[in-house]
């Protein structure tokens, strides 16, 4: 029993560096990340001081008046992704911890199930894709064949995306070769349909689906919150896949002779 | 020729359908998407309400308006659906980021490498900085709340409290 006891900080930081990894995978901002590990630890009584990049994390645990009783740090392979289910689950956890005291076998439960945690099939996250960027397209002007063309360049270029993704290609490469197949369905399309057809709307709302809102929008709100370093990170991870998509797009218009 | 109401509403609906696209690709568990659905008509009733010529609001006031509505919205509708707010926000504001305002200044800098002149570098300093304003303004907007009430966590707003009417709130999880 008291070995339990003894062992309770490194068992509680493991599992707190394995939330923290995991909500840094699924897109969350730096304050909510450091909000949710602090209120997992006061919850068992410790204090956790989290030192947080954009693909790493430290995490120290004290308990007042007693020095440092665990440290430790994991780095993370990938750039961070967008998984808001993982963001709910380990939300909900943190209420359920902090509420209803569940012990941290529990916890670690919960933990070792995220990796686990279903996505949308396949067709159904292409389909709505497909219609949010035909979307778009209406609402910036496009008429009803843009909207149609959009659809087809949304679903072709995510099929692609995902196709690459599986491959484990540079994530910057995968936006890159995605921008350029999407625009070039609308470009084929163009030149089927013969001169006449404009398509400028088709052609800004087709890769719409490959802006990186999550990290712009990250970006700004861990700038506002003092988070600079990592307001930094993801604004310059989003301006690269902005010059993927605009790469993407300029060669396609190039071989097109379309700028 | 719509009137400009209809107009609303349908580019609003179509709003919304993005945001429910936009959802899915990032995973948000399903009994959100409805939230994101309201969502994201909501933000676009703000923007193009305001940027009829009657308000005269601007893209960039328009914005922030639709993105503050949504900031506002997400709390009491995050105890609704038990999630917590930013999975209700981020995919309702993204029909407002400037996708074409980001376009355009991807395209002008591409066109600066063969015309240099000088109207291609103001057009295209124009339209990046709508782009980087406009994003500023939706975070901004999201996150409002938050500095407004400096939030800690939502389960700690009184404004959700008229959704309930005056009974004792029930403590959910979020």
């Amino acid at each position: 029993m008291s070995n339990e006891k003894s062992d309770e900080p490194a068992r509680l930081g493991n599992l707190l560096l394995q939330t923290g990894v995991a909500l840094i995978k699924s897109g969350a901002g730096s304050s909510r990340i450091i909000t949710n590990l602090s209120r997992f630890a006061n919850a068992y009584g410790y204090e956790a001081n989290v030192d947080l990049g954009t693909r790493n994390i430290s995490i120290s645990l004290h308990k007042e008046k007693r020095g440092n009783i665990f440290s430790g740090s994991r780095s993370i392979a990938t750039l961070p992704g967008a998984n808001f289910r993982v963001i709910s689950v380990i939300s909900r956890l943190s209420w359920d911890v902090m509420e209803k005291k569940i012990s941290l076998e529990e916890y670690a439960k919960v933990i070792n199930q995220v990796p686990d945690i279903p996505t949308y099939k396949r067709h159904v996250i292409l389909f709505f894709t497909g219609i949010a960027g035909s979307a778009f397209c209406y609402t910036f002007g496009g008429n009803a064949m843009e909207m149609v063309l959009t659809f087809l360049a949304t679903v072709v270029g995510l099929f692609f995306k995902q196709e690459l993704v599986i491959k484990k290609y540079n994530p910057f490469m995968i936006t890159y070769g995605s921008a350029m197949l999407a625009s070039a369905v609308i470009a084929l399309c163009g030149k089927i349909l013969g001169a006449a057809t404009n398509l400028d709307h088709a052609f800004a709302t087709s890769i719409l689906f490959l802006i990186p809102g999550v990290l712009l929008i990250n970006s700004f709100v861990d700038l506002m919150d003092g988070h600079i370093i990592n307001g930094i990170d993801r604004g310059t991870n989003a301006l690269m896949h902005a010059f993927a998509i605009a790469s993407g797009l300029a060669i396609v218009l190039y071989i097109f002779k379309m700028l | 020729m719509m009137p400009d109401w209809l107009e609303i509403i349908f580019k609003a609906f179509w709003c919304g359908c993005a945001a429910i696209g936009f959802a899915v690709l990032f995973n948000t568990p399903p009994r959100a998407l409805l939230a994101i659905f309201l969502g994201g008509i909501l933000a676009g009733l703000f923007k193009f309400t305001v940027l009829l010529p009657e308000v005269g609001g601007g893209i960039i006031m328009a914005s922030a308006a639709g993105a503050a509505a949504i900031g506002f919205a997400s709390i009491p509708v995050s105890h609704w659906r038990h999630v917590p707010p930013v999975v209700i926000s981020i995919p309702a504001v993204i029909p407002l980021i400037p996708g074409s305002f980001a376009y355009r200044t991807m395209l002008g800098l591409i066109s600066f490498i063969n015309q240099t002149e000088a109207e291609v570098l103001t057009a295209t300093a124009h339209n990046g900085a709508m782009t980087f304003f406009i994003i500023l303004a939706i975070s901004l907007g999201v996150t409002l709340p938050m500095l407004l009430f400096r939030i800690e966590s939502v389960k700690k707003v009184n404004y959700s409290v008229p959704f309930r009417g005056r009974r004792k709130i029930r403590r959910e999880k979020l």
